[in-house]
């Protein structure tokens, strides 16, 4: 049994060290613990993430993630270095808070309950990875990628249909590029 | 080259202070971290030899850092302490006998500037080639992507695996090994070993910040993969 997803993972942060060597059978117990969400047959537009846009007040020396991750994935816009950094805050304290100081990206401020938040950096890495050459880069965003789902199948409701889309688009790039590092093998 | 080492009870303290004292480069002194106040060593397994045979490196896994020092009479501090930046450590580093330091204190441990600044030169060897291989795991996500592994030998400085590099080793593992315990330790003794040989004519190369690629603890998936690729040539 794939082991990552089985606790709420935003009350109990993954540090992910350490971990045991399993043999094959954990590539098995990985694609069975993801196929499950791939089951729905709606189709996704991306345009429905326009949806979860906030009108909160917004200021100019912040970004407001939620939004910022909008506009960035609809405008195919990603600015490396705020890539960069998100993905050392998320690494780091395994959250995503709502508001990152501009230009050291740093929170600022202590909520990081806004589940949105993490579908769309979730589709924002999966993007990433699929749009960019950079093997290294690939890799290291697909690290950030599989831990982002992982919590967020460890705390998935599956009433929201916006996020049942989200979530599916993901977790088929993400076993699309599992596949393509495994044919290496 | 006169120096002292900091050691703590994990495998690559004691395959550093092992061969390096096999191959002749004895430390005037030691400080040993002993976080938990233990008087008798954990062990996480009792084998005499493990190593890598292609590169004909071991160490006794068996043999404790504390009995490795008491056998060959090097002057050690025993300190009770996580931290390495503990007040106590940097008057001991300010005192130690020499010009450099050899590192092996407990891992993911930042060295501040009032460590930084006692004096002394803080070797380092991370396991990844610099200034590629930055961060977290890199033994793995090397062998992943790259098919063979790494370790450079640095002089810490502030920036996390910024400072500069002085020599840089690559390795093929051929043989199944654990990388954590058996291949992480040896990979960076050989690199440890080969800069004492040759540290008179080593040329220095300076890293600027932008440089290469910060990487994060590995998850499971990406750690399967690097293992399972390992006796693959790229």
């Amino acid at each position: 049994m794939y082991k990552y997803t089985q606790k709420d993972l935003l009350k109990n942060p993954e540090k992910y060290q350490f971990s045991k060597f399993e043999g094959y059978q954990f590539f098995n117990d990985y694609v069975e613990n993801r196929q499950v969400f791939l089951t729905s047959n709606r189709s996704f537009n991306i345009q429905e993430i326009k949806e979860l846009y906030s009108e909160d007040i917004e200021f100019e020396d912040s970004i407001y993630l939620k939004n910022y991750l909008i506009s960035s994935i609809l405008d195919n816009k990603y600015d490396l270095n705020i890539t960069k950094k998100l993905i050392q805050r998320f690494e780091v304290s395994k959250k995503l808070y709502t508001h990152y100081s501009l230009p050291d990206i740093r929170k600022n401020s202590d909520l990081h309950h806004d589940i949105d938040s993490y579908y769309l950096f979730s589709l924002y890495l999966a993007i990433y990875i699929k749009n960019f050459n950079d093997k290294y880069l690939q890799v290291i965003v697909f690290n950030s990628l599989l831990k982002v789902n992982d919590l967020i199948i460890s705390i998935h409701d599956t009433s929201n249909k916006l996020h049942n889309k989200i979530l599916k688009y993901s977790l088929n790039t993400e076993l699309g590029f599992f596949n393509v590092l495994k044919g290496e093998l | 080259m006169k120096f002292s080492i900091i050691l703590t009870d994990n495998n690559r303290s004691k395959s550093y202070i092992q061969n390096l004292i096999l191959n002749g480069f004895i430390p005037n002194s030691a400080i040993y971290l002993n976080p938990e106040n233990k008087l008798i060593e954990h062990r996480h397994a009792l084998k005499s030899k493990v190593g890598l045979e292609e590169y004909s490196c071991f160490f006794d896994e068996n043999e404790s850092v504390i009995e490795t020092l008491e056998k060959n009479n090097i002057k050690t501090e025993i300190i009770t302490t996580t931290n390495i930046n503990d007040k106590k450590i940097i008057e001991l580093c300010k005192k130690a006998e020499g010009t450099h330091i050899v590192y092996s204190g407990p891992g993911g441990q930042i060295l501040r500037n009032k460590l930084l600044n006692v004096g002394k030169e803080f070797i380092h060897v991370h396991p990844g080639w610099l200034p590629t291989y930055k961060g977290s795991t890199t033994f793995y996500y090397s062998q992943l992507i790259d098919k063979k592994v790494s370790a450079s030998v640095i002089y810490f400085r502030e920036g996390i695996d910024e400072g500069p590099i002085l020599l840089k080793k690559s390795f093929e593992i051929k043989e199944k090994v654990d990388f954590d315990y058996i291949g992480d330790p040896i990979i960076r003794t050989i690199t440890l070993i080969d800069f004492f040989k040759n540290y008179k004519i080593l040329d220095v190369e300076y890293q600027n910040e932008s440089d290469g690629y910060t990487f994060y603890v590995i998850h499971p998936l990406l750690k399967h993969l690097s293992i399972l690729s390992q006796g693959i040539k790229k």
